[in-house]
Order: structure tokens, then sequence, then C-alpha cells
């Protein structure tokens, strides 16, 4: 057994642990172990390791991680035309790939006026139509509707992007995305060079290089008009900015005016894609990790069959997952944007196959934990819009949004403040 | 003090260089001296084969430190035995490590007797023999010489081996049968019965049957006479040989005894519990300073000194220094004669003199002191070497342990202390998010000036977007810091953006 050492102040890949005899966190350096042979496991609990400290916020990840949807329910609030009997919603189904919409009919008998029984007359002609008719069956899309205070909400099983993109209503009803309006929906990022916006900066370094050294022929990735501004949405990738592509002509010779020819500029050019982190606005300064957990960690949904599950997986998992006496449910959270970045950002292990390639995998291996890879799509706490949520896209190394029905790895975290 | 000076032990005449001052350079003379005296004992025991001495060897010790011995046990008839095996590195030096004594005491004499006369017994056939003086039977506690050899087992207890006798004259032993049956007395004393085997003659004990290793064959010394015997010719009790002179000239075999003025030997050490087997050499006399031209009469300042005035010798573990009342001493008698093994020396008028206990006291193996009180009630004081070195090893490790956690500590404090120095690198009183908190500027916030103090991307920093970096900057046009407009403040104008905000 090596000589372990603690420290009071950590810093990224030290090991988290609690002490089971005083039920306080503990930090332990990184370079003072080598597996879990070197911790008496009488006396401590592994956590997990250091992600970032800030001062004195430690961002702790949690041990394990898994894949999880985002939600596993689309909302829509429904409004239904005065004095109509009727109404009509246009829905993608899976029977031909989501490919059409189709169209159905659901009538009532009193014309509609906007008061409690209406709203109920209304509500309870849906589920019958829902119960009878495929796709809204319970065994289909699970399609249910609710008189919510003075609104009548409907919600379906989410899984397949097409039904949030393609839903619409008609002839007595309207339909509007009603996903979590309590978690806001923020698209908005600042990169280093002083653009803004939503998709597109930089959230690993290694894997954004990695993939962008390559040529590609998507205009969004190696413009197809001359480039007159340095604030980029997306990175370029480097046969685009030398202007060598064999699917573009030279686009950005203004770029290289600024940050130089050759390999070298376009790293220039990649880094002012990074964001500017920590910020007091935008995603990056978003700190509400913890808050929006809890009301999606809270979240239930009813389906045609009476089950009650929890509408966010992801969020369930972050917050409910972490099994640890120091730091018990309710320490934990899925992470805002700007954590996912504090952890991804300096993650080798993906692009470089080896488990301790960089600072932070290489403790996880050391204490048996889950892996995080660069390449793997992590999900963020953040709403995109109304029907994304910001994840780290593994494939390109940026941040992005996706649909909420898709499955992300959700790492729990937590903000531990150093007394 | 001087040098070159001469004494003889166990009749054998020494050139010693001696130096009372005890530098390190008269230790390592003394040293020097101990091996050839050491080579000397060697040629001796070549010699003791011949008849002439008895061979003198003896072994080591368990530890009595800080065990009391009450007189009055040993001075009942009793006959104590030295004997057994232990297991030590024979080239570890033995230390004293400690010496107590509380009793109003003065030492006068010390005696070394004892030894195993196995340990370096011929081995001849699948048995092993050693030379003996006569060695003839008398009552105990009466007779004024040594009363046989007997055979005891680790325990002290007696063993009755195969036991023949063959004389010198006809040579050394060729097998085990050789010699004659020896004759031997049976006898009780403390509760326990030995047999004693004598001799008519100097000779050899030619002994079979046992495993030697965990047997010890030792002179049966039969009581208080015997041991007076030893130390004084008279038998008096109330002998007086100095302390110090006694215990350097230990004897070259067996343990070491002190005298006390009134008392009896106390002779507990190496009984029952007691193994001995390996050598213990004596250490050269550095404090002898004359001798008499014919070689009967030692005169020396006693090393030891400062004895104190209750009689207990103290140890000066910072110097390893023993200060014991010192006395001048005579040599008045030696081991030269084959029926006694001792060396005397008398005592003559106190002097104080200082050595190290560290080199003056070393013996190989292993030692003892016992001291004992004029009132009879003995403390007794031990010089022990048993696991010493395995001792200061411990101790060694758990100083080095203590010092690794002490650098573990310290690698730890400065741990957090460069983490509180990098906290202070980032955001400090000057920046916030990497940018100055108080930007210096000309004109109105616009993307198209950039202020003077900001932190471009290509200087490390970010661009200037014409809006604040962090909440609580301020943007100061210094080309007019009064009139309305000049100062600016950030504010979170939403979720998206901060923008400035006039503050006058």
């Amino acid at each position: 057994m090596s000589k372990i050492q603690f420290t009071r102040i950590p810093n990224r890949g030290d090991a988290v642990l609690g002490d089971l005899t005083t039920g306080k966190v503990v930090f332990l350096r990184q370079d003072s172990f080598s597996s879990t042979a070197d911790i008496d496991n009488t006396r401590y609990e592994i956590i997990g390791v250091v992600a970032k400290r800030e001062g004195k916020k430690v961002l702790i990840v949690y041990k394990t991680n898994a894949s999880r949807v985002w939600s596993k329910r689309y909302s829509y609030k429904l409004t239904v035309t005065a004095g109509a009997t009727s109404g009509t919603l246009s829905i993608r189904q899976s029977s031909d790939s989501w490919a059409e919409n189709h169209t159905h009919t659901i009538t009532w008998t009193n014309a509609f006026a906007d008061d409690a029984e209406h709203r109920t007359e209304v509500v309870a002609a849906l589920n019958t139509y829902f119960a009878a008719n495929s796709p809204f069956k319970g065994t289909e899309q699970d399609w249910m509707a609710e008189v919510v205070g003075s609104e009548i909400h409907l919600h379906y099983s989410y899984v397949d992007w097409r039904q949030a993109n393609y839903n619409t209503a008609s002839s007595g009803f309207g339909l509007t995305a009603n996903l979590l309006p309590e978690i806001p929906a923020i698209a908005n990022i600042l990169r280093r060079h002083g653009g803004t916006g939503g998709e597109g900066v930089i959230s690993n370094w290694y894997r954004a290089l990695a993939y962008f050294e390559n040529d590609n022929s998507s205009a969004t990735y190696n413009p197809n008009s001359d480039v007159t501004s340095v604030k980029r949405t997306y990175p370029i990738c480097l046969p685009g900015y030398l202007g060598t592509s064999i699917y573009q002509s030279d686009h950005c010779a203004a770029l290289r005016a600024v940050y130089g020819e050759g390999r070298e500029g376009w790293l220039k050019f990649m880094a002012s894609c990074l964001p500017v982190v920590p910020s007091d606005w935008g995603n990056m300064g978003m700190d509400f990790g913890m808050k929006w957990t809890k009301i999606m960690a809270a979240k239930r949904f009813s389906s045609q069959s009476m089950t009650n599950e929890p509408l966010c997986p992801a969020a369930y998992y972050c917050y409910n997952t972490p099994n640890v006496q120091a730091l018990p449910v309710g320490k934990w959270h899925m992470p805002t944007v700007k954590e996912v970045y504090d952890i991804l950002g300096g993650v080798v292990y993906g692009t470089v196959n080896d488990r301790n390639a960089d600072i932070l995998n290489a403790t996880l291996n050391k204490l048996g934990a889950s892996a995080i890879s660069n390449g793997t799509h992590v999900w963020s706490s953040s709403r995109y819009n109304s029907s994304y949520a910001w994840f780290a896209y593994g494939n390109f190394g940026f941040f992005s949004g996706n649909y909420m029905c898709v499955s992300h790895l959700a790492v729990p975290v937590s903000l531990y403040e150093l007394a | 003090m001087s040098s070159a000076k001469k004494f003889k032990v166990n009749g054998v005449v020494y050139d010693i260089d001696v130096n009372a001052t005890e530098t390190i350079a008269a230790a390592q003379a003394a040293a020097e001296a101990a091996n050839a005296a050491a080579a000397n004992a060697n040629a001796l025991q070549q010699n003791l084969e011949s008849g002439s001495v008895v061979p003198a060897k003896a072994g080591n010790l368990d530890s009595w430190a800080g065990k009391t011995l009450n007189a009055p046990d040993v001075q009942t008839e009793k006959v104590f035995t030295t004997g057994g095996d232990v297991s030590i590195d024979s080239s570890v030096n033995a230390q004293i490590e400690h010496i107590i004594a509380k009793t109003d005491f003065t030492a006068t004499s010390l005696l070394s007797t004892g030894f195993n006369l196995l340990r370096n017994a011929v081995a001849v056939g699948d048995g092993w023999y050693f030379p003996v003086p006569a060695l003839a039977f008398g009552a105990i506690n009466t007779a004024a010489k040594p009363n046989g050899v007997l055979f005891t087992n680790s325990e002290g207890s007696n063993l009755t081996p195969t036991v023949r006798f063959k004389k010198l004259s006809d040579g050394a032993p060729s097998s085990v049968s050789d010699g004659s049956a020896c004759a031997y007395t049976d006898a009780t004393t403390g509760g326990k019965t030995y047999r004693f085997y004598t001799t008519s003659e100097a000779g050899y004990i030619i002994v079979s049957g046992i495993t030697r290793a965990s047997v010890c064959a030792h002179i049966g010394w039969s009581g208080r006479y015997d041991e007076y015997k030893a130390i004084n010719a008279s038998g008096d009790a109330g002998a007086t040989v100095a302390l110090a002179a006694a215990i350097t000239a230990m004897h070259s075999f067996g343990k070491m005894l002190a005298i006390g003025n009134i008392g009896d030997r106390i002779d507990r050490i190496g009984a029952t519990q007691v193994r001995l087997t390996a050598y213990i050499d004596r250490v050269q006399p550095s404090w002898l300073t004359t001798l008499n031209e014919d070689g009967t009469t030692y005169t020396h300042e006693a090393s030891i000194t400062a004895m104190k005035t209750d009689g207990a010798a103290a140890f000066m573990e910072a110097n390893h220094v023993l200060t014991v009342n010192g006395n001048t001493v005579s040599y008045s008698d030696n081991s030269s004669a084959a029926s006694t093994d001792y060396v005397k020396y008398e005592k003559a008028a106190p002097v104080a003199t200082t050595y190290s206990l560290a080199t003056d006291f070393a013996v190989e193996d292993w030692g003892c002191i016992v001291l004992q009180g004029a009132s009879g009630e003995a403390e007794i004081a031990i010089a022990y070497a048993q696991g010493m070195p395995d001792s200061l090893r411990a101790i060694a490790a758990v100083r080095m342990g203590a010092a690794e956690k002490a650098i573990e500590d310290a690698d730890v404090r400065t741990d957090n202390l460069e983490s509180e120095v990098l906290l202070l690198a980032g955001d400090d009183f000057e920046h916030k998010y990497g940018q100055p908190r108080e930007l210096y500027a000309h004109d109105t916030p616009a993307e198209s000036r950039i202020p003077d103090n900001w932190v471009q991307l290509e200087d490390g920093g970010y661009n200037w977007t014409g809006k604040p970096s962090a909440l609580g900057q301020v943007y100061n046009n210094v080309d007019n810091l009064t009139g309305a407009g000049s100062i600016w403040k950030a504010y979170k104008k939403s979720n998206y953006e901060l923008d400035w905000m006039p503050a006058n």
C-alpha cells in the first residue's frame, strides 16, 4: 500500500473520497495512489474525481455515468377554437418510418367555450380517441390529454425527432410546444473571437482538432462563400481554412490574414472558437444545474396504462443515482453546459485510446470508475430550445443541441464548497 | 595518563598503549588491543587443549534488565547454572543498555565466571570433547572449589548424557568411546538434582548422545565460599576489588558479578532462564597504568567515575559514559591455575575517571553487570546486548517513519499553499474572467473602440465585442471622466447578454 496524500485544496484529477468516520468529503492527490488497493475501503468510500476547482467551488464528477434520454415525453399546450366541436391533429408515426403526417379529427358534443367544463369535455373526447386509435394508443405513442389549471396539455411518448418537428394541429386545434417551460431555453455562447450564437462552440479541443483536421464537404464547416468576419459559428476544417479543400475554392483568405497561414494559423483560428469561460451570461453563465435538475428529476408523467414514471431519465439518474454517504442524494445534479465544458474540455481519452491519456480519466481508471471519452455525447441540463437540449457533440468536439428523445451520457456532478 | 603499559591476564602479559582520557583514538586502540587479546586468547585456547588452562568461553544472556534479585535467594545453597543456546550473530557487539540500582550500595568487586564448555568443544565421532581441570565434588556451600561438570538443558534442568573422561597425558580423544566412564556425584540443590561429573586430574570430558546446540556443560560452583574464593583468596566477605577494574577485566568467559562489601555473590544471572553459547571476549582494560615487574600486581586508576552517592551507577545516555566511583585496584590473583577461573583486582585508593560504555565495555555478543548493594538486598544492573541492533533498527524505523510523515505533511502544506497562490493567479481584485474589472477607453462603448487595457485574443484574452465581459465591470471614458455618459457599468440585459448602463 503506497502512501496516499490528501489535499485540502484539490485540483483536476484528484480523487474524491468520503471519510466514513467523519462523513466528510476528502480529496486524495491523484499522484499519491495507483489504485483502489491503496485506499482503505473500511475508512473511505470512493465518490469520484475533481473536474475543476474555481476558488472554493469544486466540481466533482461521480464515479459512474450512464446513457439516458433527456425526456421520455413531448408536450404541447393545446388551444381550442371557441365554438368548435372538433379539432384535427396531424402527426407522424412509425408505421411509415415517420415520413408523412397523418390526420386525425377528434369530435365532441358541445361548442367549445374556454371554461373548465368544456375543457374537461374536450380532454375526455381526446383521451377516448387516443385509447382507441393508432398510433395514439398506449401501446404506441401513448398520447394523453390533461387539464392543467386553465390549460389543456397533450403529451406523448417521445421517440423520434420528427414528432417534435412535424406534428401540427388545425381545424379547431392549435399546438404550442410546452416541454419543461420551467427550464429556460438559452442558446448563446460567447466565443473567444467575439462571436456568439448557438451550437458550434468547441467543447473538446482534441476531438475538434481530430475531426476538423480533415476535409469536409459540408458548407457549414467548409465555407462556400468568402468569410468576412472572424465571428464564426462553427469551426472550419483545415483544408477549407487553407483553401486547399477538394470541395470548395478558397474562401478563408480573410481569416488567414488574421490568424496566419498554414496549420499554425488554423490552430489559432480554432482556438478562437473556444468558449469564453466563465461568464456572467449565456449558457456559460448559467449556474442553475442543481435547480434545473431538481425540477426535472421530480417530474413524472402518467400514461394510458396508469404508470407513473420519471419524465426526465437523464436528470433523474444524475440526481438519484449517487450512493455515497459523504455526498448523498440531493447533492448531485446534471451538469450545465459550462460544467460539461469543465469536465470534457481537457479530456484526451477518446482521440487517444488510453484510459490514462488525461488526468481526469486516469483517476477514474484508478478508481475503477466509468470513463468519459471525448467522443461521447454528453447531456447538459440546459435547454437549447423547445425541442433541444444542449449536449457535447462527441463526433465533432463542439456543443450542439439535440432532440430530447435521444440517449446521451448522463454524468452526475456535485458542486462542493470547500470550507 | 600515559601509554605503553603492560598488564597480565590469565597469566599472559600484554603490551597496551593506554590513554585514560578515553578519546576515540584510545577506544580504537583499545579495540585493537582487544583484538590482540582475542588472538592471544585463541592461542591460549590452544594451550588449554594441552591441559594448562580451562577453555574460557561463555555466551549470551536474555535480558534481565530492570529485574530485582533478592540477596537472600542467592545466599541459599543453590547451584546456579549457566547454560543453553540462543541465536545471536557472533559479530554483533554487545552494549550496555542501562544500569539501575537504588539501594544504599557500594560495589567493591566484580567477578566474571560461568561458561558453556560445549561451546567450543571439539567434535569427535557423534560427540564432543573439551578439556577440564581436576574436578572434585564437595559439599554444597562448603567446598572451596568447583564441584564438577554438569549438563543442563535450556531450562536449566539436569541432563545425563553419555560422559567419558580421558586424561591429558593420554592425548586428545579420538572417539566418543575413548577414555573411561566419567565419575559423577548426584546432588540436590535448589530443589533439583544434578549430576556432577568429576575428574581426578586435568583431562578431557567426552560427551555424546546430546544435541549440542541445546545443551550446556559448565562448572558447578557449590556455594558462597566458592564464590568468595573466586573473588578473594582469603574467602573473606568484604574483599574489595574495584568495580571498574573487574568490569573491564571481565573474564574471557562467563558472566561478571559485582560483589558488595558485605554481600554475597549474586549468582542468579545465568540461571535457569539464561542460555549461553556465544563468545564473550574481554575488552582491553585501558585504564591499566602500571604493572610491577614481578607480574603479580597491577595498579591502575579506575576508569569509572562518579558513582552516585547512593551507590547507583549512572548511565549517561547522551555520551554513553558510565561514571562510577573508581578505585585504584591491585591485582591479586589470576586464572593461571587450572583449578580456578577468575581474574581479581583489589581496591586501592579511590580515583575518578571516565570511560566510555560504548567502547570500554564492549563485549562480543553479550555482557552483563550485576551490582550488589551493601545491605545484601541487591538491585541488579544489567549490561545486555541481545536484540540491541534490532531494537535500534526498530527505533530508527520509527523515527524514519515519523520523518517521512513530516515530509508528507510538508508536501501537502506546500501543495495547499501553491493552490492558494494559483487561486490568486486567476480572478483577482483587478481582473474577472481574464479581463480588467475597470476598463479605460475612449469615447462611448463600441465594438470598434477597444479599451486600452482590454486583453485581445492575440494577447491571450478574447476579442472585445463592445459589451461587458462580466458583471461589475466599469467602462471609463478616460477622455471625459466628468461628463455625462463618461462612466458605464455592466448590467445583465438578459440571459443572452450583458450591456452597459450609464453611471453618471
